[in-house]
């Protein structure tokens, strides 16, 4: 990881974000996508936080992880991106999808059918909680980070992140067998 | 199938009973593991979606500055959480001030002893700050107030105590004024209704089943409140978040019969969101003639009026009116180039950045 900081740091300005972007893209957008939950635009989306990551990125001043950093600038953006779809995200798949002659739903292979609902699923009892129980919940869950991990990048305590675990998949669970209609 | 380092189950003491909450029964144990599963295993974006996005950025703020520039702003615009609550805070405070001495004999000197003493603990009780809905426009709401009702508003801040107190520095109540009779105690109502619709508000996004608990109690307490419109609002972008969008609706026909009287406001916002619903729920008969008018009165390139072409355009597309729904979409890039829906509606009709 130190190497990757000064790589980053030691080109110049379009470089360095060349070469963040070269090794922390992929990890980006797979954050962005999976903050954001299968209603987002995922191409919007992680051209967004891209772009927000380059107009800020002169601001990083290499003081702490570089990818405490990321996901920092990439869970503001996915919040704030979620809070405007909650308003009106639905009315632009009536609205454009329309204009596009585009089907809504793609015909997928069964197996893409089964995620892809497995995943709405997910995503539709994860509304409620809040950003920090949600985020927690997807990077331990999805993105299979250890509570250590889960601290470094967002900068909370290890305590904190345990805490915010338990009453995530609590509210999780609790919401999920609501939805399902097991209670 | 990529091996998870998690596979311990769902531990079963998070489905107490006792506490309300359902059993985590084996099959349920299983079931969640497999969609846990599933949704780990799902394609990710991909590298050349990636490398696209990467490619953009570097092009925007390299070669185009004022392009990232302005799509700074633009961003900025769109994080309206702490900019509304301080815009409301700093609305709120001077306007109040200034009606409860115009109003109120000796009300510069008692909002001094409100700001400083008496509201404290209230004022540290409430959550920061976090607004996902636009800027409720509290100015009208406070002009439309009737003079016994003189607000006092938003628990304060350091700085406005601050403010407050300078104010009522410069311009100390006559002896003249202050042996006036003191006018009905209304200010404390009103901090009270503001502490609650505050709350209410900033619980809206994170947790909207708070939000709504919240309000409940303030329609009980409040139902003539002078900050009726900012908590329609706040009710609105809380059931939005949880999906109940027929509820929504619901509420929105129920303020709508009323003419959404006491909203002054926030009516428009209002308006616009009932009719975006009423398109997305294929109401396009009653939407229709609604929006035509709505639009007639909205500012052109306006915010809201870019809400109000898209939910035409749906329900033109709804109506089988194709080529409407792409002349409203193409009226919206013209209008807003830079709006929020603009990079989706260009995609849509085919048009390059």
């Amino acid at each position: 990881m130190a190497e990757r900081i000064a790589v980053v740091a030691a080109s110049t300005d379009k470089a360095r974000l060349g070469e963040l972007y070269r090794l922390y893209g992929d990890t980006v957008a797979r954050w962005s996508v999976r903050l954001g939950g299968p209603e987002a635009d995922a191409e919007d989306l992680v051209q967004e936080v891209f772009l927000v990551i380059a107009r800020k990125f002169k601001e990083f001043r290499g003081e702490g992880k570089v990818t405490t950093w990321l996901f920092g600038v990439t869970q503001n953006v996915v919040r704030n991106r979620r809070r405007r779809e909650r308003r009106w995200g639905w009315l632009k798949t009536l609205a454009i999808q329309a204009a596009s002659g585009v089907p809504p739903v793609a015909v997928d292979p069964s197996e893409l059918m089964e995620r892809s609902e497995a995943t709405a699923r997910f995503y539709r009892a994860l509304e409620g909680l809040s950003e920090a129980h949600r985020n927690a919940l997807i990077l331990f869950e999805l993105e299979e980070l250890s509570g250590e991990e889960i601290a470094e990048l967002t900068g909370a305590r290890l305590e904190t992140v345990y805490v915010r675990l338990t009453r995530a998949r609590r509210q999780f669970t609790r919401r999920f067998a609501e939805i399902e209609g097991r209670r | 199938m990529k091996t998870s380092k998690h596979q311990k189950p769902w531990p079963a003491r998070l489905g107490d009973p006792e506490r309300g909450e359902p059993e985590l029964t084996p099959e349920l144990q299983a079931e969640l593991q497999s969609i846990v599963r599933a949704c780990v295993d799902a394609p990710g974006p991909s590298e050349e979606l990636t490398r696209r996005a990467a490619q953009r950025a570097i092009e925007l703020v390299e070669a185009r500055p004022s392009v990232a520039s302005g799509m700074s702003v633009w961003l900025a615009r769109l994080r309206p959480a702490r900019f509304a609550m301080a815009l409301t805070v700093i609305v709120l405070v001077p306007v109040g001030i200034a009606l409860a001495s115009k109003l109120s004999p000796d009300g510069l000197s008692r909002l001094g002893d409100w700001l400083t003493g008496r509201h404290a603990v209230h004022s540290a009780e409430l959550p920061p700050p976090s607004l996902a809905i636009p800027t409720p426009p509290v100015p009208s709401v406070i002009a439309s107030l009737p003079a016994s009702e003189a607000p006092t508003v938003e628990p304060p801040t350091g700085p406005l105590i601050a403010k407050a107190q300078r104010v009522d520095h410069q311009h100390k109540p006559s002896a003249a004024l202050t042996t006036r009779p003191s006018p009905p105690p209304t200010e404390d109502l009103l901090a009270s209704e503001a502490g609650v619709v505050s709350k209410a508000i900033a619980l809206a996004n994170d947790n909207p089943h708070g939000a709504l608990d919240v309000l409940t109690r303030y329609w009980s307490k409040f139902p003539d409140g002078a900050l009726r419109g900012e908590a329609a609002v706040a009710e609105v972008s809380a059931r939005l978040s949880l999906g109940e969008n027929a509820e929504a609706l619901t509420r929105l026909d129920g303020f709508a019969e009323n003419g959404f009287r006491g909203m002054k406001g926030t009516a428009g916002e209002l308006r616009v969101t009932r009719l975006e619903l009423m398109a997305g729920a294929g109401r396009c008969g009653e939407a229709l003639p609604l929006l035509e008018t709505e639009l007639s009165g909205l500012k052109s390139a306006s915010r809201l009026r870019g809400r109000a072409l898209l939910a035409r355009a749906a329900c033109k597309a709804n109506t089988g009116d194709a080529a409407g729904n792409r002349a409203d979409l193409k009226l919206y890039l013209t209008e807003l180039p830079d709006g929020p829906r603009a990079a989706q509606v260009r995609r849509a009709l085919g048009v390059g950045e």
